[in-house]
């Protein structure tokens, strides 16, 4: 009886409290574990849908700056009034349950967003400027990575209603499927400010390099 | 006895090659024809312009599996000045006032052995205010190869002849540069055999483009006719299959013949026509599998 470990209280010391089991019973152990993990969880998630909100995006103000130029493509306004926010295609929102860990580790990598703000990296149009290409690539490989996992959300080829393209958008779809393409690689510069002609010209210039 | 066995002999051979085909039996083929203002071979190969490029290169399309659908829209905004697609590239740069972008086209073609028919039809479209050409309310030119005798012809049918350095085209160095081939030459048969209705002038002109457009020479051209009613234009070329003449390629079953042809509406000239993608044409040769062929068949 003298060999028991004495039962602790939290006056005895802040480390031995959490060291040391508890006094109360396994129901209510279970319990307040269960209802944690809910608040946890939920909390975490909560976190994670809270700034994925278009208007936490838009909270600094720098991203107002790609938000203007969505709101001037099919992506933001069209017939049938389908939208986008910021996260459906840079945060890899996804229908598929085990994504759940890209989408988290992406969550996470955008934290260097925030030392960008803190740095005033874009904070002017013409820092942002100077910037778009980089940034633009960053993402075009991102999602070239994930097989443009962002678009397939909603648009699919199998689900493309042929009598409703254009002649050439068949034809070229076609041609995607045949030789393995992905939405991102002929789809550049849909939402913002198109700059993969610069790309294409960086890559000419690389080549004229190489030849010479 | 032996005049009118003669005569009904003669009859007979004469009714085997008729005047006309019976056109309600020739399946017609629609096609749209479209304003292409500056729009030449080199626009179209210049990917920054014309981001298709890999297609018909690598894969070898034509310009109709993509645009038979859409050369409405492309004439629309070309005649209105402004650029299409992902080109930044003005092709009008004078709008001409009033003009539609496309004219659709009822296209039928049909032979009987030893002469080839092709009749077009069209509703006028509303004109424009310049008279280019005061002579001729209306051309039409028809233009085909010697069954892929022209590089290109089978992806891009005239614009093998059209090219930026033309007279009203953006690089024109005077206004006398007609379209031509680039190494065009009339013995290994590398020319487009010409065809041409006037509206002004009785007599057909049959010519050939090599290094440059010739408006004569050729024979097989043996009627250009053309009748308005209304505002309905009915434009027929009668044609000899063999050729024979300077500049005709005989039209023979065994080849696929790349063609094309253009409306200059409203006293036009130069560039300020109507024009259709490349097509092909068979005797009696069924499709070889792709969007642009016609095959004409024996009546």
């Amino acid at each position: 009886m003298a060999d028991e470990a004495p039962k602790t209280g939290c006056k005895d010391g802040f480390f031995s409290c959490l060291l040391n089991p508890p006094k109360c019973s396994l129901l209510r152990m279970i319990v307040i574990g269960v209802v944690g993990g809910i608040i946890i969880w939920g909390g975490l998630n909560t976190g994670m849908e809270w700034t994925n909100r278009t208007e936490f995006c838009l909270s600094c103000h720098e991203m107002s700056i790609p938000f203007e130029e969505l709101k001037k493509t099919v992506h933001y306004k069209n017939r049938s009034g389908t939208t986008v926010s910021c996260a459906d295609c840079h945060v890899a929102g996804s229908k598929h349950p085990l994504d759940y860990a890209r989408k988290l580790t992406m969550k996470l990598m955008a934290a260097r967003d925030v030392i960008g703000h803190i740095r005033a990296t874009v904070d002017t149009p013409e820092k942002f400027e100077a910037h778009r290409l980089e940034m633009a690539k960053r993402v075009w490989e991102k999602m070239k990575a994930a097989d443009s996992k962002e678009c397939r959300n909603c648009h699919q080829f199998e689900t493309m209603d042929p009598e409703k393209q254009k002649d050439r958008s068949v034809v070229k779809h076609e041609g995607a499927m045949e030789d393995g393409k992905t939405c991102i690689d002929c789809h550049k510069g849909i939402a913002h400010k198109p700059v993969h002609h610069l790309l294409e010209q960086e890559e000419a210039a690389k080549t004229a390099k190489k030849d010479s | 006895m032996k005049k009118i066995a003669l005569f009904s002999i003669g009859a007979l051979v004469a009714g085997g090659a008729f005047a006309a085909p019976d056109w309600s039996k020739v399946p017609p083929r629609k096609m749209t024809l479209f304003y292409p203002g500056q729009a030449s071979l080199e626009w179209v190969m210049n990917k920054p312009d014309h981001s298709a490029v890999p297609d018909i290169v690598d894969k070898k399309r034509s310009c109709a599996k993509c645009h038979e659908g859409d050369a409405n829209e492309i004439g629309g905004k070309i005649v209105a000045g402004k650029p299409v697609g992902s080109s930044k590239t003005v092709l009008e740069p004078t709008p001409p006032a009033g003009k539609v972008g496309s004219i659709p086209v009822t296209f039928q073609a049909a032979h009987d052995g030893s002469k080839i028919y092709f009749r077009f039809e069209w509703v006028a479209p509303q004109g424009g205010t310049k008279k280019l050409d005061a002579k001729n309310e209306v051309k039409l030119t028809m233009m085909f190869d010697g069954g892929g005798t022209v590089e290109g012809a089978e992806l891009n049918g005239c614009w093998a002849t059209c090219h930026s350095d033309l007279r009203t085209m953006k690089d024109a160095k005077d206004d006398k540069t007609t379209k031509h081939i680039k190494n065009g030459d009339l013995a290994s048969g590398k020319f487009m055999d010409l065809i041409q209705y006037r509206s002004g002038e009785k007599a057909p002109v049959d010519g050939y483009v090599t290094e440059a457009r010739h408006m004569d020479g050729g024979k097989a051209l043996l009627k250009a006719e053309g009748k308005k009613e209304g505002n309905k234009w009915v434009v027929t070329f009668e044609r000899t299959l063999a050729g024979g003449g300077k500049g005709d390629h005989a039209l023979t079953a065994d080849k696929v013949y790349n063609f094309g042809f253009a409306i200059h509406e409203d006293f036009t000239n130069a560039r300020f026509h109507y024009v259709s993608l490349g097509y092909q044409f068979g005797l009696d040769k069924p499709n070889p599998g792709v969007k642009n062929y016609i095959d004409i068949q024996k009546q």
